[in-house]
């Protein structure tokens, strides 16, 4: 695999769990899966570390889970995005967009340069 | 919505799911199951550090952990019964002596008096304003009582009381109790309730019951109120029983019965008492008005005290009012004696919390691998931190409910330790809530102090070296200076304890050395005899017929009796007022001696004789009274009035201490004793031999002297000597008992150090036996490494003794830190259990066969 894997920041994975049920609800495999795909596989997962991240989430009101059946018909807990999860999302991306805004302004100048 | 806890079987199945689907997903992309299976673990991460984690979100509390921690813990206990067991006796040895102590300090001096708002309770007493006073403080006497009750202001009520024994008959049984004779409004002005029963009643004599007396000799009737009691042959009507909380107000005796001043001075026929304002026999609290600061009261108090010495110049003249507050200052007094008890207590709990640390620290090195492993299986270190503690606390709890048995054993002992007195103590010890308290935070301490150590020590990730077996070397340097420097402090703290124990024994001994005036030495046994009737009453005696009949018992020598006798521990005795013509009156103490009773004491005569029978006009006086009457020292022959009547001094006898050991010489005079009477007497028997063996035929011959009469207090007359030494005796006993305790406790760490010293240095040791070095040799280095640590909390030990004995003798006149004995003394047992200790582990030596060690290399 030739894309560099980076490591999450602390705190993203929440925001991107939060980000995945924003399309509906889905179990944990699920959940891992899509984040991978849809950073192209720049994210990786350690899939376990997902689980102490769900039950964060639950404790805080921001997500909940119900028993549901996969795609190939096994059961499976279903997580789901509540009403106060969906604000809290609204908050992170926020918070991300200045962030990620703020690191891009302190990097843009250096480029120059580096092109010397 | 509100959160709710999920099960760890929830968890499991949702990881178990997770992973079945990946393993799917890979069959899927072509794998093999076994390989799909791989991967998915491989990509889900430490499934124990996921639970674990995820866990941890639900919050410390879940129950389900912590019970699986402490049946963990159990299970870890039992797979080493020995160490756990060295562990919990160690700490009960030091909890038992704590909670014992702790519960008589708490009886004694925390319990506050059961009494409404004791902050407004003051004393009222007189102050001797001569320099020349006997006493600088002096109680109030009783028509004094009832001058300041009719004129101070300040106070919303004052009470009067003193302190008696008396004979009570019941179901044809007498027994000598202690009676509280007080002021009828005493339980008003206390603002103490009676459990049951209107309290004391005007029209009859009356009196109230305590509730131990009660429970203890009335077996708890609900039907007592109204029935009658006989007490010193007089009839009674029980008209109350006090609070159960309410054990009177002295500190130390609780009164088996009240009983109002008048109906006493009635029956007993004291009429001197109401008017005498000479006799300073009780004590008065009152009640602060609201409103009215204590320094008006007192000023108050001094007005009135004043207008008394105008009144009555010949008694009041020289005395001033005096207003203080004896709860406050009993708080006080018993906090301090309190907070230096849990101090010393507290070096004997450091002493086993460091034992229990070094064995801990022991199990930690065996566990190294077991902890590798959990930690390869993802166990965190908070975990497993966790996982120590929650042993450390059972250890500590299994300790404490051993610890809180032998107390309760120790505390049930105590009141036969005390020395036989006049009147019978009921001391009732229970653990009440402080002692709970107490208990319970003496778990939390020693659980923590010797947990923490161990726990993070045996939590440290240390995988490579923890999952190699053999390799027992690298954690044992880590370990060994931790344990080597608690049995330094543990040495160093018998070491204290042991040299404190020497110091306060020196005292003693020094205490042994003051001329008490008589011989304690002498052959005599002695007991004091209570006249009564069969219903209790007063029955006086022939004292000269109970001698005839003691003179009769095999091997007596010699017969005397006295109203008095010194270190009885019952007070002053008599007073007189003397008389000398050109000079003030003034009150000189002294009592009533039967013939030859001091002779028989072994009192030396320092001029003239001893009282004869026929010496009814006749005084003996002391040598400092001798001076006062004539300093030329002729004092033989002269006439001197006491208490009015002219008497004459036939003998000089040399300075005798009366109350303590520690009493001054004071002008002191003794008159005879009548030969009828129906007062306490105590007889005095010189004999041939053993005295021990005569106490017994003494105290059955005075039972049959009088059928009815009481025998009390027979011993020796060293017994007596050494009962008036009971403080200073129990506390060396204490510091010993202390001292050997935590010593016994060092000796089993200092044992289980060097058998680890030994025990790492073993390949060592077989190498150089193998190579031809004599056992002898070896056995010295394992010996020498022993005692090492032991010279070195010697010497720790004494560097913080020291500091403390000479802040202590700054304190204490007649204790002295520059003691021989107790330095030898204390240092000699260190090293000798040392030695002892280090000898076990050093011998094995001899046992080491080098060839089965190297070939295990």
């Amino acid at each position: 695999m030739s894309t560099e894997r980076i490591e999450f920041l602390q705190g993203t994975l929440d925001m991107l769990v939060l980000r995945t049920l924003l399309l509906g609800p889905a179990h944990g495999h699920a959940i891992a899966h899509a984040i991978e795909r849809n950073s192209d596989d720049v994210l990786q997962v350690e899939q376990g570390s997902l689980y102490p991240a769900l039950h964060r989430l639950i404790r805080r009101g921001w997500i909940q889970a119900e028993e549901g059946l996969s795609e190939n018909n096994r059961r499976a807990k279903f997580y789901r995005l509540t009403a106060k999860g969906r604000k809290q999302l609204a908050i992170e991306n926020n918070r991300w967009q200045k962030f990620a805004g703020a690191i891009a302004r302190i990097m843009r100048p250096a480029e120059p340069e580096a092109d010397l | 919505m509100r959160w709710r806890r999920p099960s760890e079987e929830e968890l499991e199945r949702d990881i178990a799911d997770h992973i079945a689907m990946e393993t799917e997903d890979n069959i899927a992309r072509g794998m093999s199951p076994a390989e799909a299976r791989y991967a998915a673990l491989r990509k889900f991460g430490n499934v124990t550090r996921v639970k674990e984690d995820t866990r941890s979100v639900w919050g410390w509390t879940a129950l389900g952990t912590w019970s699986a921690d402490v049946k963990h813990a159990l299970r870890r206990m039992r797979r080493a019964p020995g160490t756990a067991a060295l562990a919990v006796f160690s700490l009960a040895l030091a909890f038992a002596p704590n909670v014992t102590v702790f519960s008589v300090m708490d009886r004694l001096f925390l319990t506050p008096l059961p009494i409404k708002a004791p902050g407004e309770i003051f004393e009222i007493k007189f102050r001797d304003t001569r320099p020349s006073a006997t006493y600088q403080y002096l109680p109030v006497s009783y028509p004094d009582f009832q001058d300041f009750r009719r004129s101070l202001k300040s106070f919303s009520g004052l009470t009067y009381q003193f302190g008696k024994g008396a004979m009570v008959a019941l179901n044809g049984r007498r027994m000598i109790v202690t009676v509280h004779v007080v002021s009828e409004d005493c339980f008003s002005v206390l603002g103490v309730p009676m459990q049951s029963g209107p309290g004391f009643l005007k029209n009859r004599p009356s009196l109230i019951v305590s509730h131990s007396f009660w429970m203890r000799e009335l077996e708890g009737r609900p039907d007592i109120i109204g029935r009658t009691l006989l007490v010193n042959g007089q009839t009674f009507s029980v008209d109350g029983v006090a609070a159960a909380e309410f054990r009177g107000t002295d500190q130390f005796l609780a009164p088996d019965l009240w009983i109002p001043i008048e109906t006493w001075l009635q029956f007993q026929g004291e009429r001197a008492f109401r008017e005498r304002r000479d006799i300073h026999d009780g004590t008065l609290w009152a009640r602060l008005r609201p409103g009215v600061s204590p320094a008006q009261a007192a000023a108050e108090v001094e007005g009135v005290s004043r207008e008394l010495a105008q009144q009555w110049p010949a008694t009041n003249r020289y005395l001033a009012g005096y207003t203080w507050a004896p709860l406050a200052e009993r708080e006080r007094a018993g906090i301090t004696l309190t907070s230096v008890a849990v101090m010393l207590l507290g070096i004997l709990l450091a002493v086993a919390c460091a034992n229990v640390a070094g064995i801990l620290l022991a199990r930690a090195e065996e566990r190294r691998h077991e902890t590798a492993i959990r930690q390869a299986l993802g166990a965190s270190r908070a975990r497993l931190i966790r996982e120590w503690m929650v042993e450390s606390a059972l250890l500590s709890s299994l300790a404490a409910a051993l610890g809180l048995a032998g107390a309760k054993v120790l505390v049930n002992l105590l009141p036969g330790l005390l020395p036989s007195m006049m009147i019978p103590i009921h001391f009732e010890f229970s653990f009440g809530p402080r002692v709970w308290l107490y208990a319970a935070s003496l778990v939390c301490v020693s659980a923590f102090s010797f947990g923490l150590v161990p726990a993070w020590r045996g939590s440290r990730p240390d995988l490579l070296s923890g999952l190699r077996r053999d390799s027992a070397v690298s954690i044992l340097h880590v370990h060994i200076p931790i344990r080597s420097l608690l049995i330094v402090a543990q040495v160093s703290a018998a070491e204290v304890l042991l040299f404190g124990a020497g110091l306060v024994l020196d005292m003693v001994s020094t205490v042994q050395r003051i001329d008490v005036g008589f011989d304690p030495h002498r052959p005599v046994a002695m007991a004091m005899l209570v006249p009564a009737g069969e219903d209790g009453s007063p029955r006086p005696i022939d004292c000269d017929a109970v001698c005839d009949r003691l003179a009769r018992i095999p091997g007596v020598r010699r017969v005397a009796y006295s109203r008095s006798v010194p270190l009885s521990g019952s007070g002053g005795g008599n007073t007189f007022r003397l008389d000398v013509p050109g000079q003030e009156p003034r009150e000189v103490m002294g009592g009533r001696v039967g013939p030859a009773f001091f002779s028989t004491l072994g009192v030396r005569m320092l001029a003239g004789r001893d009282l004869q029978a026929a010496d009814q006009h006749a005084v003996l006086v002391n040598a400092t009274m001798a001076r006062l009457l004539d300093p030329a020292g002729n004092a033989v022959g002269r006439e001197v009035r006491l208490d009015g009547a002219i008497r004459q001094v036939v003998g000089v006898f040399q300075d005798i201490v009366w109350n303590t050991v520690y009493d001054s010489p004071r002008p002191r005079a003794f008159v005879l004793a009548s030969a009828r009477s129906g007062g306490d007497t105590t007889f005095a028997v010189e004999v041939a031999g053993n005295p021990s063996a005569y106490v017994a035929a003494l105290r059955s011959e005075l039972a049959a002297a009088q059928p009815g009469a009481a025998v009390l207090s027979s011993k020796t007359l060293w017994q007596h000597y050494q009962d008036s030494l009971f403080l200073e005796r129990t506390a060396t006993q204490l510091f010993y008992a202390l001292g050997l305790l935590a010593l016994l406790l060092t000796v089993s760490g200092l044992h289980g150090i060097t058998s680890a010293l030994f025990a790492r240095r073993s390949k060592e040791f077989a190498i150089r036996l193998a190579l031809g070095a004599a056992p002898r040799q070896i056995m010295g280095t394992v010996l020498v490494s022993g005692v090492k640590l032991a010279a070195g909390g010697l010497v720790l030990g004494l560097a913080i003794a020291f500091p403390i004995a000479l802040y202590v003798a700054s304190k204490e006149p007649g204790f002295s830190p520059w003691s021989v004995p107790a330095l030898g003394l204390s240092s000699a047992i260190v090293m000798v259990a040392a030695v002892a200790a280090a000898a076990q582990p050093a011998r094995r030596v001899l046992r080491i066969q080098p060839g089965d060690i190297v070939r295990a290399e």
